[in-house]
Parts: C-alpha cells; structure tokens; sequence
C-alpha cells in the first residue's frame, strides 16, 4: 500500500482510458493514484490464463483507434506496445469463401472472383472511407463543446470545425452525411453488389451495437471502425503481442514511470464529496484516499448513479444520465484448441486464420440474428468475429495449441428470463454450432470454453449491462451529447469530479482517445 | 417567345400551389395532370357503385399556415374539420386510448391503463409541441447548398433558431436528441403502458419501411405533428372529401388564371445544352415556357422525363441512391352496415383507428420488409370516411378505408399479383376482425391499391407516398440530392416542387411554397 494518502488526482479504474489520463497527469508533475477493483488491470483490455497455458485477452480482442500520439507522448512502444498487423478478413460460405488480405492484388482477384465490379470498386472505396475518416477526424479531436453555454474556447472550436466542413467536398460532405444517417447495408448497397462481401463490410456497422445491418445509424458504427488507425493506415486493425491486456500494461508502466502509483484489488465504494466538490475516495475496505480532483473511468451510469449521491448532482443531469442508453449486444466465447480448426471452403492454415474470421455470409444471417435478440433471446445462428491469437503470436498457447476468440453478436442483456448459468451454455453451444458449420472439427478439438454473457461482461468488467462502448454508439449519444449535453467535456457537474472513459467523447474502442483528452482538459483547468 | 412563362407538370396539391402562387405574381402558368382530375394523393374516386373513398390520405394532418393564407383557401372552399377525438388505439380487450384533442381528456383514458403514465401525458404533449417548433421553423426555409454556405444564406437561415428564444438552447438541444431516435428510446424516457407506447410509435413509422426500431423514427414522429398546437397525433378532415382540398388550391390558381389541363401526359422535359425549354406531351405536342417546374418524384422528374444522358453522372448516381421502397397499401372496403368496433359508441367512429397492441408487434410486422414478404399480421389505421361525408356511401352502408403497412414493393420469390392482393386483404380482415368480430360478414366489395398499383396509378416511385423515404439521409440539405435541395435542379430552368423535396410528404403544401418562392427569386 502506499504510503502517500493525499494525492493530486485519483483515477477510478485502471481500464486503459484510466490509465492513460493517468499516465498524462503524472508526466504532467502530478501525482495520481489508479484505483482498480479486480487482480488485473486493464478492464475491458486485459489479458488472462483462464486455462493452463492458454492466454486471452478475455473481453477487447483487438487494436484499431489507438492513437499515434498517445503511443509517442507516452512511449508506449518502449512500454511493450507492439501492434501485429491482422493479414486478411476471411468469409466462410456454405461452398465457398471471401477473402480480403492486406495485399491488394490479391484482395482485387479474390473479389473478382465473386463480383469484378465489386473488385474494381472495392479499390475506390478503401480510399474514398479514408478520406471521409480524415474529415472526421478533427471532430474526434474536438473536446466536446457545452452546447447550452458556449465558453468563449468552445465557440472557437466550433468555428474551427464549422471552417473544418466548408472545406469539405459536397461529395464528402455527402457520404459523411450519408453515414452519420444511413444504415451501413443502405450505405453499401450503394457500392457493391456480391452480398456477403456487403454483408461482411456492414458487420462492422453492428459490432457492440443493438442495431442490424439494416438499421439506419449502423453506418455510423461503421465509420466509428473505420477510423481504425495503425501507423496511418486506415481500417487496419492489429493484434497486440501478448493480447490486449498487454496495451494496458504498456500504459500502466508508461504511467508507473512518470510516477503514478496504481492499486489493484481496491474498489472505490464511493467518491467523497463535500460542499459540491469531490475531496476524495472511500474503498469499499474502508480505507479513505484524499485527492485535488477525482476522475472516473467508468461509465456514465457507474460514474454518476452509483459512485456519486444523485442528491449531489442536479435533476435534468440525473434525467439525461438514466435516459443514456447503454444496451448490451454482444457475448464473447474463448476457446482453448488442440489444433487449428479446419474450414470445408479454405481447409487447412494459411492467410485465412491469421486474420479476422467473419460469420457474415449474407445480410439475412446477420438480420435474423438480430431480429432474436430485438425479441429477447440470443441469436441461434449468431454473427461473429473470431480471431486465433495464437496464429499470430504464439506465446499465446503452448505449441501446436491454439486460443480462439469469438465475438459473438446478438446477445442482448436483457433477455427474456434473465441470464441463468443453462442460458449461457445454450449460447455458447449455438456458438459452436455456428462455427461448426464452417469448419465441423471445431467441436473435436475444444480444450475449455469461457463463455461470457453481457451479464457476465458487466460483473466481471463493471461494463453496465455489458455495453463494450460505455453507451450505444447513437447520433443522439455523440460529442456534445455524450454523455449528457453541457457535461461532454470531461467535466461534470461536481466540481473537481471528471470523467474520462468510452461513455465520453469521442467513444469507444481501444483509443486511449477520452483519457487522453480528458487529461488534457484538466491539465489546462489546473493551470 | 414562349407562349407560356411556366409549365407545371403534376397535379397535386404541390404543383397547384406552385402554379396558384406564380399565377398570383402575373406569370402565364399551364398545368399538366396526367389523370382525369387534379389532386393526386389528395383524391377521392369511386371504387365500387356508389361508393367513395379518399384514395390515399383520410385525413390532413397538418396545413403549412402560409398556404392557407397566400391562397386564402378558406373563401375557396375548404372547410376543415378538427375532430375532438383524433384517434383512437384498439386494445383487444375494449379497453381503448381515445386520444382527444384536449390533454387532460386523453390523459383520463390512458388512466385506465397506467395513473402514472396519465400523469406525464400533458407534458409530453407539450414537450413534443416545442420540438415541432423548431421544425416549422426549419420547414419555412429554402435548405442550404452545403457544405459550402456563405456568411449571407448562414445569416438567412437565422429565423431557424428563433425558438430558442422560446425554448432556450435547451430546446434545441432536445430537438436534436429526439430527431434521430428510435421509437423505443422515446417512449422509455416516458411511458410504460405498450398500448400507448405503441400507439405513440405509430406516428414514428407512418408511411416508412422502417419499423420502431429504426433509428430517426423520432424525426418521422416530429414531422407529423408540425402545427399541430400540442395536439398529438392530430387530425384535421377535409368536408366533401380529401379532394376538396385540391380543389380548393384549384380554384385559388384558375381564380389567378393558371391554365389546367387533365388527361394530359408530359413525356418529356426538354432540355437543350443544359437549359430546359418545354414540355413534350405524349400527344406528340410541344409546348414551349420559360421556366418548368416538376410536382413529380425525382426519379420520375430526371430519369423519366429529362432522360439519363442529359445528366451529368455524379447527379445520376445521386439519383439512383434515392431510396423509395414504398410499403404501404392501401385497402377501401364497401360495407353493408356499420362495423361493430368493441367497446366503441357510435359517435366515436368519425376518427382514425389504429391496430398497434405493441412496439414489438410493429417492429415484428416492419420485419416483412427486409424478408420481401407481405406482413402476415399488419399494423392496420383505418377510418369510416363515410361517417364524416355520409355522400360517400348509399343511406345505411359505409366505407372503410385501410393504410397497411407493411407491403413492400420489393418481394422476393413472388410478385404483386392478385392473389398477393387478396392475401394482404385477407390479412388485414383478420386484423380487423380481432376488433370488430363480425365485420367481415359486412363487406360488399373492396380495393386493393399495393404500391405497384400506387406506381402505376399515381406515378409514385416504387409506390413511396413521400416521393422518397422520410429519413435523416433524405431530410433537408439531402433531399432529395445533396445538388438539388433549394428547389432548383441542376438544368437551368426547371424546378421541383413536389414531396421529394425539402420538407417531405404529407399534404400540407410547404414544398410548393417554397418552390414557388425560389423560382420568384
């Protein structure tokens, strides 16, 4: 334990976002203190031996948004980030396959196979997505202004964003329009015609989502992974050596090396607020920590109805924050392999497994399985996106064994019933199922299986009701809105109580973005 | 030298108050309407001997104010009844949401379901009525070209925020929350009854392919209720008829000497180096104007009518993108007698009627759509227009009119034949009779309208009511191109004024307003 009680700034949560406003104030000078409740840092991005020899990074499979200068201001390749590219998408059909791989020849021909004008397309529309994430971008880097009272630096802002969009192409300007709006299959039904390459494209719409592919705003989402950014390319996601607990712990160190002191297994019962201002922390252990300012990394709900007194906050705030929507969707299932499994269409290894796994054959798989979970039951025939971690980096597993991971899409938390223990394992069962009807020697070679529920998310990670992006991705729930209007800041509305988790802007994902940001907003409030 | 200074293809209501107002300011304005009478979806027809229905819309829900007085509606004709019940949500059991116009009174039935959401009623009322303000607002404008806006048309566009003084920013801010929700998200923050939750939600996927769960259904709701002064879901009905509304824009333009001519098909917009110079009709006569402006759909408008190769590509594709899918059908049934409707008296029968249990019966209707099939358990709103004009039925027998949703245009594996039709009505039936048992034995004979038939009767794209869907993708600066939003097209002299632009369906006359305004300019 420490030996200092009285800290600058206390960061509630040692997710990634936690620990990388943490790391930003402590290389600021100041000295901050991680609180985490579980063993292990890292929340939603963390890494476990759930079986002997196996490890997995157990709820956040994968690295898109990181940003580049997180990784430079903090150092974090020096800390143990080490990003692995992921080679290919991989669309298991009944007798067929769709591969897309980094190379783009190859990724044209394979296309071509199924559809040449989708081919020639896909070319176009790689940059055209690009193009569109840049003129994003600068809204991303926006510290979301108070829309009800402008402070002279939010007007600035938005001037420079309101110039930002002039500056747009009215071809920008409408596909930006387009996929703030649309669905992601009415946006790509634009594009393309070969449906499971549409259907694969719109999956990305639906990830962490309560929405189908057919449902206008999925297109947003769409965007949201599009902006993926490694080394500055776009839509290039990557696998972090050691799984995504090691992006944590690259953080945690870079933070522990500018001198910020993290607990684990210390779980904040409340944040101690008097006169309006936050003072401090109680442990649910009794112990008290004194503190300038405390700065939560959960979310909004976490972070407002239970680490604080609704007493303490005003009543239209509260309204906002249990109107916020934060619908869980996803499941993920872990498995532990004797071997590779084996595709009928693409048998044995190759590029296939080295990258994403996509169970999108057509837009009707992914749309009925959402249509179970609208009617409160998980998807039969799930959608999902699976990686094989050890293929890539193989310290994952013993040799010759593997780990899979599954993301698994719908399983809505609030399902008819409520989550039992036989549920869970009827869900992970059609997940096998799913999976075996492409590569039938899955249910041969499973070692152990973890299957996670959005119930399960939510105890083990505190992700309230197993929402992976602390709030639905809606355009009613973005910048200035999220996660309530004239709080989207980082600040809230208990002076000296800050927020800097996925339920800010500019959402979700492995991005250290809200930390960042949020680090940065205090740091220019302190001086 | 032109014999005419505007030609003005269609007859709807938004062509006539496009063309009354420019013949108001001394143009020479011909109109072409390819049916035998003016009015488009605001008609009425004779569907079986003797008896009348309104064929698409029973009711107006709301009149742009500025129409009905630049056009001064009223000494033409058009008398406007406001029921007091304005709807009413069926409930199985008899135990039914009459929605009145006065709050309290719809607050004191949905007692009988929920005291605590009865509690809350006045004030969603109210917080919605503020919502639409900021619509009307928006509504009134011409949308801006976008991105690219000068300082001059960003300074024109002032009066939009004006209901924030009214309202506060906070206003505003809720404006932009509720617009692109989804009917649940809505409702939530309100109510826990599924009857009324539902019979909310209906207004949210009135005339869509979307069910409840489509986001920006908030914005669909919000539309329906622009001027309606705090009366949800608000109704007005036309005397004589949805058609007397027509005819009244009708007399209003031929008072100002505006030249109508029926059974009269333009085939052809005509175009010459970018510049359009007249019609051609399918009688083979040309007629030459000054300016053109087009009442019909987009798709109808540019792709039909101007022809692909006078457009440039970027606006062709544009064009294509335009979403219609029209999935509303509409069914009119001649009866023998007045319906029993449980728990309904007879002097609650002059009102809309709608069959939505829940949200999740709706949504899982709204599922046909994506699948390519018709709704085997439909949400059904349905009026006896015959209770309000007693001339559209003989003595003792009725109309009852059906907008059913959801029946795509889009089918997979089957096509809109007859048995298709029958199908859907047979469906609808079912619906009905879950409300009033009996009614079945009633029916004399009946229409079908699918929206193929929409298509091929009323030349609507894809038999979409609106001229192209009411979503966020379609809804102001983008509708219906992001290159065409200001009315204006990019062949010089011919403009839109129909539905298909900024704001969208419905037959309150803003678009022809508009329009008419900018071809003024």
């Amino acid at each position: 334990m420490s030996t200092v009680n009285k800290y600058d700034a206390i960061v509630i949560g040692g997710g990634h976002n936690g620990l990388t406003a943490a790391a930003y104030l402590s290389r600021a000078g100041k000295k901050v203190l991680v609180l985490e409740r579980r063993y292990i840092l890292g929340g939603a991005a963390v890494t476990e031996e759930i079986y002997p020899g196996f490890k997995f990074s157990v709820c956040s499979y994968v690295v898109s948004l990181m940003k580049p200068n997180v990784m430079r201001e903090l150092m974090l390749p020096k800390f143990g980030l080490e990003l692995l590219p992921l080679e290919s998408t991989f669309t298991p059909l009944d007798n067929d396959y769709l591969l897309r791989t980094a190379d783009a020849d190859q990724t044209y021909r394979e296309i071509a196979r199924h559809s040449r004008k989708d081919a020639e397309t896909y070319m176009r529309f790689g940059p055209a997505m690009g193009q569109i994430g840049m003129a994003v971008r600068p809204i991303l880097e926006t510290v979301a202004p108070n829309a009800i009272r402008p402070s002279l630096s939010d007007m600035g802002a938005m001037k420079k964003l309101l110039d930002h969009f002039k500056s747009l192409s009215s071809e920008q300007f409408e596909y930006l329009t387009k996929l703030m709006t649309m669905s992601s299959a009415d946006f790509l039904d634009e594009w393309f015609e070969f449906e499971p390459l549409k259907a694969s494209m719109s999956a990305s719409g639906i990830i962490g989502t309560f929405m189908g592919p057919r449902s206008p705003g999925s297109a947003y989402v769409m965007l949201h992974h599009y902006m993926g950014d490694i080394d500055g390319a776009f839509r290039a996601w990557g696998f972090q050596r050691g799984g995504t607990g090691a992006v944590s712990m690259a953080i945690a160190r870079s933070a522990e090396h500018f001198g910020a002191d993290i607990m684990t297994e210390a779980s904040v019962e409340k944040v101690i607020v008097k006169n309006g201002r936050a003072v401090g922390v109680a442990l649910e252990n009794g112990d008290e920590y004194c503190s300038d300012i405390v700065i939560s990394g959960l979310d909004p709900k976490l972070t407002f109805l239970k680490m604080v007194d609704e007493s303490d906050l005003p009543s239209d705030f509260v309204t906002d924050i249990k109107n916020f929507r934060i619908r869980g969707s996803s499941g993920k299932v872990n498995l532990a392999l004797d071997a590779l499994p084996n595709f009928t269409c693409l048998p044995g290894d190759g590029h296939h497994l080295r990258g994403a796994i996509s169970i999108s054959p057509s837009y009707d798989h992914l749309e009925r399985a959402y249509d179970d979970a609208k009617y409160g039951n998980f998807s039969q025939e799930p959608y999902m996106d699976i990686i094989l971690p050890s293929v890539i980096d193989p310290d994952m597993a013993p040799p010759g064994k593997h780990v899979m991971s599954c993301f698994v899409q719908y399983a809505p938390y609030d399902i008819k019933g409520g989550w039992n223990d036989q549920k869970r394992e009827a869900f992970g069962d059609v997940v096998i199922n799913t999976i075996a009807r492409y590569a039938p020697n899955i249910k041969d070679i499973i070692l152990h299986r973890q299957v996670l529920t959005p119930a399960d998310l939510e105890s083990i990670f505190g992700l309230t009701e197993g929402n992976i992006f602390h709030g639905e991705l809606s355009l009613q729930q973005l910048f200035t809105m999220r996660p309530a209007v004239k709080w989207a800041d980082y600040t809230t509305p208990i002076k000296n109580y800050y927020q800097c988790g996925s339920g800010t802007h500019p959402g979700g994902g492995i991005t250290g973005s809200p930390g960042e940001m949020a680090a940065k907003k205090i740091l220019g409030i302190w001086s | 030298m032109s014999q005419f200074d505007i030609i003005v293809i269609g007859g709807g209501l938004n062509s006539l108050i496009t063309a009354s107002i420019l013949g108001q300011s001394g143009g020479k304005v011909l109109l072409f309407e390819t049916r035998d009478q003016v009015g488009g979806l605001a008609s009425t027809s004779e569907f079986a001997p003797g008896f009348k229905c309104n064929v698409i819309n029973d009711v107006v829900k709301w009149i742009d104010p500025r129409v009905m007085k630049q056009l001064n509606l009223e000494s033409h004709g058009l008398e406007l009844h406001s029921p007091d019940i304005v709807r009413i949500a069926l409930d199985t059991q008899g135990q039914h949401i009459v929605f009145h116009r006065d709050p309290n009174e719809t607050a004191g039935s949905i007692a009988n379901h929920s005291e605590k959401d009865a509690k809350v009623w006045k004030q969603f009322t109210e917080y919605i009525d503020k919502l639409t303000h900021f619509l009307e607002k928006l509504y009134e404008l011409t949308p801006p070209k976008l991105p690219n806006i000068g300082l001059k048309e960003a300074f024109s566009m002032r009066s939009m925020l004006s209901p924030i003084r009214k309202h506060g920013t906070r206003g505003l801010v809720d404006f932009m929350r509720v617009a692109p929700m989804m009917m649940p998200e809505l409702v939530d923050e309100w109510f826990e009854n599924e009857l009324l939750r539902a019979a909310i939600s209906t207004a949210g996927i009135h005339h869509l392919s979307f069910g409840p769960f489509a986001a920006a259904t908030g914005l669909n709701l919000l539309h329906q209720h622009v001027h309606s002064k705090g009366v949800f879901h608000n109704v007005q009905f036309v005397k004589g008829g949805t058609s007397e509304l027509a005819n009244a824009v009708k007399l209003s333009a031929e008072s100002v000497n505006v030249e109508i001519r029926t059974n009269s098909k333009v085939s052809a917009i005509n175009v010459e180096n970018g510049v359009c110079n007249g019609v051609t009709l399918e009688s083979g006569e040309t007629i030459q104007a000054d300016q053109v402006v087009s009442g019909l759909d987009p798709q109808n408008t540019f792709i039909k009518l101007v022809g692909p190769s006078k457009l440039n590509p970027t606006f062709a594709t544009q064009l294509r993108n335009i979403k219609y899918r029209g999935s509303t059908a509409r069914i009119h049934f001649a009866l023998n007698g007045l319906p029993k409707i449980n728990g309904i008296q007879e002097d609650q029968m002059g009102t809309i009627f709608s069959a939505s249990p829940s949200i999740e019966y709706l949504e899982r209707t709204s599922d046909s759509v994506k699948y390519g099939r018709v709704a085997e358990n439909p949400y059904v709103e349905f009026t006896i227009p015959s209770v309000i004009n007693p001339e559209f039925s003989p003595v003792g027998k009725h109309v009852l009119s059906a907008s059913v949703q959801y029946a795509p245009y889009h089918l997979r594996g089957m096509n809109w034949s007859k048995e298709l039709k029958d199908q859907l009505k047979n469906n609808v039936i079912q619906v009905l009779e879950n409300y009033a048992p009996g009614i079945s034995s009633l029916i004399e004979s009946s229409s079908v309208l699918s929206p193929m038939d929409l298509e091929s009767q009323f030349g609507l794209t894809e038999g979409n009511l609106n001229h192209g869907e009411m979503t966020l993708d379609q809804f102001m600066f983008m509708r219906p191109t992001i290159s065409t939003a200001q009315y204006k097209s990019p062949i010089e002299n011919l403009y839109l004024c129909g539905p298909g632009t900024h704001p969208g369906g419905g037959l309150h006359g803003t678009n022809g307003f508009n329009a008419a305004r900018e071809i003024l300019k």
